[in-house]
């Protein structure tokens, strides 16, 4: 064990007691086995939740798409756009929370009644389109430009929430 | 002052628990702090609209809390308000310290995996960061005349070796345009909301800026958890890391990844070039009365 000594100005020495130490070394171990579970699990289907804090994947590869979410409004009849940013305005770095998954139906089902909720005009169906584009090195420019409906939305209908709970797209 | 004479020891374990000099620690508490409330503090502008909307409500992947509770906006802002006391604990320091730490944690990922849909990458990584403060002797005042247990600093040192030669192999096994010709990275700085700073626009057609840059970073990714124990790589590894995280930071959106690794680096840095730093650091102070 770590002798203390004193010298002219007093150090304060002290280390882990030797009953914690085998711990110590075993919470050590199981932090490396952590991670090389979680290296083990990038980009495989049906990734274990477990691995939530040591899968870690950060901008791995390229990706020469970039796409975003826009909505429209029925409204008695007639179409006009929705200001989603408006209405949902809660931004990452990753965009708008209700972009982020623009692919998942259910997702977007929940997105669809809440917009029928929130809108002061209550519309009657709500139309997402996720437009997509192929990157341009050096620009911003947008290349093959595709427009896609993802979801169109009836505001009559409900969605259920997890715990089971249900969402009506009217008040 | 002159470091105190530690008898050496012959069995491994007690080699391994060779106390270190602890003054990194203060630091690293205080870089915890500013992270933490980057992290957190903007949240309560989203309380109502993200996460504790009654009608956005999610779960996804790992996070599945809403399948178990509904959280009204009160209850939102009252977790919101444990999260900011949490990091005034630590701030204030300590025996308050700790405790802090698991109030912080406790309150802060119940609203962020209650959202379920932007648990970032920094949210992680300031969960692990949390811990190995939490491990450590930051509760103590005094630190730059106290030695150590050094287990919190060797955590840490593990779950950076972890993250970073993760992402690193990562890179190099599934795009090796890493080391071609840097395109990867252009992709990236035109990411329709990472991306597209000016700056990075005019970047990601620059292969004389994109290879290199591409290439040391997943280099140093991937060699970072055998360099970083060796006491002269150390301050290097760190150092290009600073300048890795802080050019991200200028040219993407990020969050606030690079100010949550750098809460962790006082403390990564070997203790006796931290103590050499700081002995510099007073005697210039000194001078200077």
């Amino acid at each position: 064990m770590p002798q203390e000594q004193n010298t002219d100005n007093e150090w304060d020495v002290r280390t882990t007691p030797k009953r914690l130490q085998g711990v110590g070394l075993l919470v050590l171990g199981g932090v490396i086995l952590y991670f090389l579970a979680g290296f083990h699990m990038i980009f495989r289907d049906n990734v274990p939740s477990w691995t939530a804090l040591s899968y870690w994947s950060m901008f791995t590869v390229g990706s020469w798409g970039n796409s975003e979410l826009t909505a429209e409004g029925v409204f008695d009849g007639q179409r006009r756009p929705i200001d989603l940013p408006e209405l949902f305005p809660s931004k990452w770095e990753s965009g708008y929370r209700y972009s982020r998954f623009k692919n998942h139906k259910p997702f977007l089902s929940i997105l669809g009644a809440s917009t029928c909720r929130r809108h002061p005009d209550a519309p009657d169906r709500v139309i997402f389109t996720k437009t997509r584009w192929a990157k341009v090195l050096g620009s911003l420019d947008r290349r093959d430009v595709v427009s896609e409906v993802m979801l169109d939305w009836d505001c009559k209908s409900s969605v259920r929430l997890p715990g089971g709970r249900r969402l009506q797209g009217t008040k | 002052m002159n470091p105190p004479d530690i008898v050496e020891t012959r069995s491994l374990t007690e080699r391994l628990y060779l106390p270190e000099w602890a003054g990194g620690w203060f630091l690293a508490r205080w870089f915890w702090v500013v992270a933490a409330l980057l992290e957190h503090a903007w949240r309560v502008t989203a309380i109502e609209d993200a996460f504790a909307a009654p009608d956005m409500v999610f779960t996804s992947g790992a996070w599945r809390v809403a399948e178990y509770i509904t959280l009204e906006p009160a209850g939102g802002y009252a977790l919101w308000a444990g999260t900011m006391l949490g990091i005034a604990m630590v701030a204030w320091g300590g025996r308050l310290t700790k405790l802090g730490i698991v109030l912080f944690l406790v309150c802060g990922w119940t609203l962020g995996a209650y959202e379920a849909l932007n648990v970032k990458a920094h949210d992680r990584l300031l969960f692990w960061v949390s811990l190995g403060i939490f491990f450590s002797p930051a509760d103590q005042r005094d630190l730059t005349r106290k030695y150590r247990s050094p287990f919190a600093r060797r955590f840490l040192l593990l779950v950076f070796s972890g993250i970073y030669g993760s992402t690193g192999f990562a890179k190099a096994i599934y795009d090796p345009t890493w080391f071609t010709n840097g395109q990867v990275l252009g992709l990236h700085f035109l990411d329709f909301r990472h991306g597209s700073a000016p700056i990075a626009v005019w970047l990601s057609d620059k292969t004389w800026f994109l290879l290199p840059g591409a290439a040391i970073a997943v280099l140093w990714e991937m060699t970072f958890p055998l360099g970083i124990w060796f006491k002269k790589l150390n301050p290097i590894y760190l150092a290009i890391g600073l300048v890795f995280h802080f050019t991200l930071l200028a040219t993407m959106q990020v969050g606030p990844f690079a100010f949550v690794a750098l809460a962790a680096y006082p403390a990564m840095l070997h203790p006796e070039i931290a103590r050499d730093l700081w002995n510099r650091i007073e005697a210039f102070r000194r001078s200077r009365q």
